[in-house]
């Protein structure tokens, strides 16, 4: 029976090629468009203003330490730097900052690195460095050498202050033995929001999930086609006298609709690993979690037929459910990241942004792919799409009910 | 017998949120086997009450028991008995005919025969070459038959169709009115709503008439024309104003039965308690003391389906009461 239902489903949407053409041409034509075109946009090569933004960083130091050690790194070659003093709050706002592209790192100072330094002594207490997830990898290289220049030149001078210049000759030792000379671990290096791997984001890393969440919540044209003529035509109300729990029918319409947005999660991560690379663009990454990605994509899928559902018992036609979903989807859509990513949008909009279902759905890809996050860092999205999407289908039963009862 | 009954309906009422008294105590019975035709203008209370019957509302109060079952003790026994053909095409436009009977086929794991279920319907309904038409592309008349195959897949013992002739032609709808009557001589219990009297006349043997919700009559055809009594009809050889004028006895009389006169004419219609006989004998008396009149013909008939339905809706109803008889009309056309 339940089998039934499924294919039904299925033979009726593959009988429909407009649905098909915006389900699944549409955003394969989108990702190819917008990767390619914005190739640049996203690269090192963007405009100046940004490389500026990118440059900022915040010095988290020990208050006890000395003024003149904290301007020795406040004044860092080719960088901004925001010089804090590390307490809880400051770490959170700098994390902040950093989390959400306002600064590219954050540098933490602490004591025990400076006392090791001026005493000559080998380093054991390490200064960390934490990136921002989308700081490119020449930046980053270039501020750890640079932090490095100054460690080093501080050891040498404090060297040859403490002990005679054939000492000092002797220990300063060459580059090929920086370890020996400075200390075993002098810089740890980590990226803020994700455990090892830095990526580069790139414009196919932004365009592919975000024209991927907008097309599953396209799934309103084939899901209103069926549904509002199972309404109208008394389909339904027959449904509803056969001997099995209309639960089944609910299953029989949300498993076909899900299968179908997770043959576009497929396809279009194959359009941005293999089709973008074809025609010259950068190639996708999908993380080192990826498997993360099915439960987002079954999430995203669930709330875009949820709100499919609820606009087709809403609407009287056809036409009503794919205007009143296409208009709806293009605002979310816009407001949500998918059009314009919130990066680069103002602090109202990026405030706004979180008001939109597209926003979680492609916050939560992007947690996987560019920040390599897992289930700590998606299951906050999961529980906002999926909280919303159960809130959907309980006004979407009430509606159909009353509507199958001609109130 | 209780288990002669396909339908029991006990003091049954059921009140929308917004709308209460949709349906007021109706209470009626039908044997298996029988045809019920459910009768009521628009807004009458007939799709509530077979939304009641398939177990889609839950009486506000009263009790319905189909084949000896009750929706809250077996909904599932009761539903896999029953079968409901809507008024709509309930069907799926862009399916062929044949996968659309397979697949309502298949709802019902638990039946045996699939095929021979699915060419049964395509016969009874003379489907066979339809098959593989989209169903989008055929013909009203052949998306009404496919909309009766698709009840009779799974071979319910109780059928409810929702005037399932709306907008056809007459070839149509007198082959699908002698599926319904072939279906019936084989055993299957009917409830057909409909505003074709006609279609309920040559195929239902009992009658249930709403009227805002309340059962307004219950009962045969026959029945129904009986309750609203028989209809008087004369002729005399001149003006029946001459006759009164010298006779008011005369006119007083004809008063009393409410009949009205004009020419030589005489008519009007008869209470259902009438004793005819002896109102034909009175009536006979009267002419007799005018010499000068001559009856040149008299009848008295019972009421003819349309006429009992106008008469039992009554005034307020006049208007649509006269469209369903226009409606009827035109079907025996």
């Amino acid at each position: 029976m339940f089998k039934a239902l499924l294919l039904k489903e299925f033979r009726l949407l593959l009988r429909d090629p407009y649905a098909l053409a915006v389900l699944f041409v549409m955003p394969v034509v989108f990702v190819l468009i917008m990767a390619l075109s914005l190739q640049t946009a996203f690269s090192d090569k963007s405009s100046g203003q940004k490389q500026v933004d990118q440059l900022g960083i915040v010095l988290l130091a020990d208050p006890d330490i000395p003024k003149d050690w904290q301007a020795v790194f406040a004044h860092l070659e080719n960088f901004s730097v925001t010089v804090s003093a590390e307490t809880a709050n400051h770490r959170m706002v700098a994390e902040k900052q950093v989390l959400t592209g306002g600064k590219m790192a954050m540098v933490t100072l602490p004591k025990a690195l400076i006392d090791a330094l001026s005493k000559g002594q080998k380093i054991e207490t390490p200064l960390s460095l934490a990136f921002a997830p989308t700081a490119p990898p020449a930046m980053r290289a270039l501020l750890k050498a640079s932090l490095m220049r100054i460690l080093v030149e501080k050891k040498i001078a404090v060297t040859f202050q403490r002990t005679s210049p054939v000492a000092a000759a002797s220990d300063s030792v060459p580059e090929s033995n920086l370890s020996a000379f400075l200390g075993k671990s002098v810089i740890t290096e980590s990226t803020l929001g994700q455990t090892s791997v830095t990526t580069t984001p790139s414009s196919v890393q932004q365009s592919v999930p975000a024209w991927l969440v907008f097309a599953m919540f396209f799934i309103v044209i084939p899901l209103s086609a069926t549904l509002l003529i199972e309404i109208s035509q008394g389909t339904l109300a027959r449904l509803h006298t056969y001997p099995f729990h209309s639960g089944w029918l609910l299953l029989g319409k949300l498993l076909p609709f899900m299968g179908v947005n997770l043959i576009q999660t497929a396809l279009m991560f194959a359009t941005g690993l293999w089709l973008v690379p074809l025609l010259g663009g950068e190639s996708l990454t999908l993380g080192q979690q990826a498997i993360w990605l099915v439960p987002v994509a079954l999430s995203v899928s669930l709330t875009a037929i949820a709100l499919a559902l609820l606009i087709s018992v809403l609407a009287r036609t056809h036409e009503q459910a794919t205007t009143l979903g296409g208009v709806l989807n293009l605002l979310m859509g816009a407001v949500g990241g998918v059009m314009v990513p919130t990066f680069v949008m103002p602090e109202t909009m990026q405030t706004l942004a979180a008001f939109s279902p597209m926003n979680w759905g492609l916050e939560a890809f992007l947690s996987v792919t560019l920040r390599q996050g897992g289930w700590a860092e998606i299951w906050h999205w999961l529980a906002q799409l999926v909280g919303f999407a159960l809130v959907l289908l309980g006004v979407a039963s009430w509606r159909l009910h009353k509507r199958l009862l001609g109130e | 017998m209780p288990d002669s009954y396909a339908i029991e309906v006990q003091a049954l009422s059921y009140d929308y949120p917004r709308k209460r008294d949709a349906l007021v105590d109706v209470s009626f019975d039908l044997v298996k086997g029988q045809a019920l035709g459910l009768l009521g203008v628009n807004g009458a209370g007939k799709s509530t009450l077979i939304q009641c019957l398939t177990g889609q509302l839950r009486p506000t109060s009263g009790d319905v028991a189909i084949m000896g079952q009750r929706f809250d003790t077996s909904r599932q026994g009761i539903l896999s008995q029953l079968a409901l053909v809507p008024q709509g095409e309930a069907f799926y436009p862009r399916l062929t005919v044949s996968e659309n009977l397979r697949f309502f086929a298949r709802l019902r794991p638990d039946l045996p025969d699939f095929n021979e279920r699915v060419n049964e319907s395509l016969d009874v309904c003379q489907l066979n070459n339809q098959q593989t038409v989209l169903a989008a592309r055929l013909s009203g008349g052949l998306k009404r038959r496919l909309n009766l195959a698709i009840g009779l897949v799974n071979r319910p013992s109780l059928l409810l169709l929702d005037e399932p002739t709306v907008g056809i032609d007459p070839i149509s709808k007198d082959a699908i009115l002698g599926v319904l009557e072939s279906l019936k001589t084989k055993g299957m219990t009917l409830v057909y709503t409909s505003h074709q009297l006609a279609e309920v006349e040559r195929l239902c043997d009992q009658l249930v008439v709403l009227d805002r919700g309340k059962t307004v009559f219950q009962g045969t055809v026959a029945a129904l024309t009986k309750a609203q009594g028989h209809r008087f009809e004369a002729r005399i050889n001149q003006a029946w104003s001459k006759v009164t004028r010298k006779r008011p006895e005369i006119a007083k009389w004809l008063q009393q039965w409410s009949l009205q006169t004009q020419d030589g004419w005489v008519q009007g219609q008869l209470p259902a308690e009438c004793d005819l006989a002896a109102f034909t004998g009175r009536f006979l008396q009267q002419l007799q003391a005018c010499p000068e009149v001559i009856l040149q013909q008299h009848s008295v008939q019972p009421l003819s389906m349309e006429a009992a339905f106008f008469e039992l809706l009554g005034e307020s109803h006049t208007a649509l009461a006269q469209c369903l008889i226009h409606e009827s009309e035109s079907s025996h056309v």
